[in-house]
Order: C-alpha cells, then structure tokens, then sequence
C-alpha cells in the first residue's frame, strides 16, 4: 500500500511550486484512480437505463439531425456539408463545455474526499475530464454514422485529428483546474462560468460556418478565439479540410498560455483548496 | 520506522461565507472562546494554534478536549489533508485516517464498488483491493445487499460496511475519530475482536474522543487540547485526571 506523501511545511514559493509538480505527477501516476472514479461516474449515471449512456448518442443525433436540416436551408448551405460539421462541432462544444462548467465544481464535489483522505487534487481534475471524454467518444458514434452516410472519405491528413484531440485535451485539463480552484473560493463564479460559455457557444463557428466571412477585414476577430481553433483542429481533419496553420498556432499559444496561469495559481493556492471547501 | 512531527503548527479557517459585518460582529462578540482572530484578509477562526507534538513507533496517543477543540483538526493535519499556514509537519508511513463514518464513501455507488473505491483512494492497486474484496464482503454480513446502491442501507448496515472496508487494510498510522468504536451492539460483539488486532497491529494509533474509557484502553500517552492549543501532554492518568476535573 502506498499513501501520498505528508511532508508539508508553510514555505517557500519553489517548495510550492515542487509541490504542485508533484502533485501533477503523481495524480497522472495512479491513473487507475481516476479511471475508475470517471466509469463509476458514467455507470451511477445511467444506473437502471436500458440504453444507459447511448442515450446521449441518440439524443446528440436527434439534436444534428433537427438543427442541421432547418439550419442548412437557413445557411443556404448542402446538407451534405453542413450535417457533419454541426455534428463535429456539436459534440466538440459539448466536450468542453461540460468540462468547464464540470470543472467549475471538480473541487467542491469531491469534498468528501478530499477531507477524508490525502490525495493529489489532479486526481479529481482528471476524473472530470476523463468522464467528459467517455461522453464525447459516445457522441461521436453519431459523426461516424454520418460520416457513412454522406461517405465523407478519409485522407493521410486526417490523422492530424490524434494530436488535435490531444491538445483539445490538455486544455479541457487546464480549465478544470483552474476553475475548479477559482469556483471552491468564490462561489458566484460558476454562474459567470455558464453565462459566458452560452453566448462563446453563438460566436464561436458551430451553428455557423466562417465561410461567410470570406474576404471580410474583421474576420481575425473570428480567427483568434481560441474555442473556434480547440476545435477546429479536431474538425477540420476528419472532415478532410486542411486546417490553417493559424489554428494551430492559436491552440498551441492557447496551451500555453492557459497552463502557465493555471500553474502559477496551483502552485500558489494548492494548499488552500481543502480550507477553501 | 513510523513517526509523526509537528513543529509549531498553526491552522487558521478563513470565514469566507458567513456574510456581512454585522454577522461577522456578532460572531465575535457571541464566542467565548478566544480562537476568533482577524486580519487584512477577514475573519478567521484558529483551530490550531502553535501545537507541537512528537510521536514516535509504539505510541497511542489518545486526544481528549472539549467540541470545538481543534481534535479532528489535529487528525487531518497528521493525514496531510490541511497544510499549516505556519509551522512544519513531517509524516513518515502510510497513514490510515477514518474521521467520520462516512470516509468520503458514495451513496450512489454500490457496496461492492465503495469497497473497490475506497481502496483505491487508499493507494491500493485494483489487484490489491480485488484480492481484499471478498474477505471485507463476507465480514460485512451484507449478503445481496452489497449490489444495491449505499443509499439504501440503515445506518447499522452502512457502519457495518464501513467497519468492514476500514479495518481490512494494516496500516502503520492509524488516525482515528471515536466513531468506529459506536454503534450496532451485535456487530460490534464480532467486531471487538477485528478492532483489537486492528489496533494492534497499527505501529502509531492517535485516537480522538470524549470517552475517557475508550483513551484509558488503549492509550499510553494523551494530549488535551483547548481552543486549538495543548493544555497539558502526558500520562494518561495525570492528563485525564486533570482534564475531568476541569471538564
């Protein structure tokens, strides 16, 4: 039997900073622990349902299939074309905006843990996330049927969506944390948290696509959110589009960005999360 | 080899939401305790203040105060679950902490899968805590219950389960509230027997609790502690006497 460390002092900033890392370390070390919160989590969920959590797929499908048919004569656009990218971005958006909204409470849920037992924080970041990807691989049986259907074919360079996936999910990690921390401290920031989330979901190309925009001079402003890039370079390869390098410029800086802030904050308020609950 | 340091140890809870001023005044003038304190950050309470303590291989340590006193909060600290915000802790062992009946267990989780979880929070691997599984199960006398989500249990049936998962494991710190000591008659006859060796087995026990009994049994040094500091350190029968006659 193993148990965390208990070696703590009120010190230094680098103490703390070491302290985070390892918290980040050993989280990602004892994967099983968070494996088997998040499919405990999926089970408890869809405890006595028949179709359990396919109920999101066929829910998800429903959603596609009704949007997507009034929006493409909307759009003027070819069903055939706007079906699979509504459906990508559809359960993308889902992804990360569960995981933000989730993340929000990551902490504060997992109080009974975390004032009974020691464990790295991220245990509990990487269990909502976790669980937030068992969910968007549900939904994504629907793309996979559409995708069939329209016979959307696969190019060398859709391969680009495992490192697009990849990035997708380090940032929903990085956003777990932070809001995670900044929600068990300030209680009204979870509300903040969802409002914002509904109106990035209109401005970000979902419903809509950027082509419209062509040739327009204020179409970087569309360019530069960094939901619009998170998920366009998911999108666009399974959809067989080249994705601009400046998506993945933006994700990437995103990335960055997002996890120096998150881990200055760790580092910083680690210790604090338990006084916080 | 087991041991438990704290060097002048202080916890302080922020009062975050509690809100405005005039709770926060009247907060201050109600208590009678002098353990309110504030800073430019607000309010806060110090549930721990100042306490040092060495505990070393062998030792039973029986803590003894009145509610409010700072007892749980000195077992979490040892768990490593609050950080001081002044002072050093230094832990050696793997720690074994069963604070309240609850031990962060899930209502909506099965029998079965809280003792999978449980284990795993301890750090076990899912082979470890599978090979334990079915010895924790037929202790627990839960028969077909175990497939049924814990919210359906009486609180004898989830104390029962909880007993079981907690004592399956040999830990070489072992923190305890008095709470495993209570409850079901029946199950405790049985479950005496588990405890003792339970007890024994464990190379540091701190034990938190209002019953004197129970610290007299088991313990061979006690700390009092008041308004989150040591009153007195020592002798079980110097300390308990002292402390009924000031209690």
């Amino acid at each position: 039997m193993t148990s965390f460390a208990n070696n703590a002092a009120a010190t230094s900033a680098r103490a703390n900073w070491r302290r985070a890392i390892e918290d980040l370390r050993d989280g990602s070390a004892h994967w099983w622990v968070w494996t088997a919160m998040a499919w405990q989590d999926i089970v408890q969920r869809y405890r006595g349902s028949v179709l359990g959590p396919f109920w999101l797929t066929i829910s998800t499908g429903f959603m596609c299939l009704s949007v997507g048919l009034l929006y493409s004569k909307v759009l003027n656009q070819s069903i055939a074309s706007y079906l699979p990218f509504l459906c990508l971005g559809m359960a993308l958006w889902g992804f990360i905006s569960t995981v933000a909204n989730e993340g929000c409470v990551c902490f504060l849920g997992a109080e009974p843990i975390i004032r009974q037992i020691r464990m790295p924080f991220t245990t509990h970041v990487n269990r909502t996330v976790l669980r937030n990807l068992i969910v968007l691989a549900h939904n994504a049986v629907v793309y996979v049927v559409i995708a069939v259907y329209f016979q959307i074919p696969l190019h060398p360079r859709s391969l680009l969506v495992l490192p697009g996936l990849a990035l997708l999910t380090v940032n929903g990690t990085w956003m777990c944390l932070l809001l995670g921390m900044i929600c068990a401290r300030f209680r009204d920031f979870a509300p903040i948290v969802g409002t914002l989330l509904q109106i990035a979901f209109l401005l970000t190309p979902i419903l809509w696509t950027p082509a419209a925009f062509a040739g327009w001079e204020g179409r970087w402003i569309i360019d530069i959110n960094p939901l619009y890039a998170l998920i366009e370079i998911v999108r666009g390869p399974l959809l067989g589009d080249p994705v601009a390098s400046l998506h993945w410029a933006v994700a990437l800086a995103t990335t960055v960005a997002g996890w120096s802030l998150t881990l200055w904050f760790f580092a910083r308020y680690r210790a604090r999360i338990p006084y916080w609950l | 080899m087991a041991s438990i340091t704290l060097d002048n140890v202080s916890i302080h809870f922020p009062l975050f939401h509690t809100g405005g001023r005039s709770l926060r005044k009247t907060l201050l003038s109600v208590t009678t305790k002098k353990n309110f304190a504030s800073d430019r950050h607000g309010l806060y309470v110090r549930a721990l203040d100042g306490v040092s303590l060495q505990v070393d291989h062998g030792d039973r340590v029986g803590i003894v105060g009145r509610n409010g006193a700072g007892k749980t909060t000195l077992l979490r600290v040892i768990a490593g679950i609050y950080e001081p915000v002044a002072g050093r802790v230094a832990v050696e062992g793997a720690v074994n902490a069963l604070l309240d009946v609850n031990l962060g267990l899930s209502l909506d989780a099965t029998g079965y899968e809280n003792i999978i979880l449980r284990g795993l929070y301890l750090g076990m691997h899912p082979s470890e805590i599978r090979a334990l599984a079915p010895g924790i199960a037929a202790f627990s006398e839960l028969g077909e219950f175990l497939h049924f989500p814990a919210r359906t249990y009486s609180t004898g049936m989830f104390l029962r389960l909880a007993f079981s998962i907690v004592t399956a494991t040999k830990p070489e710190l072992l923190l305890m509230d008095e709470w495993l000591m209570a409850g079901d008659a029946h199950f405790l006859a049985k479950a005496a027997e588990r405890i003792d060796g339970f007890i024994g087995q464990s190379k540091i026990l701190v034990l938190a609790s209002h019953s004197l009994e129970i610290i007299r049994k088991w313990c061979n040094r006690v700390i009092w502690l008041e308004a989150g500091r040591i009153v007195m350190a020592g002798e079980p029968s110097a300390v308990l006497d002292r402390y009924s006659q000031a209690t």
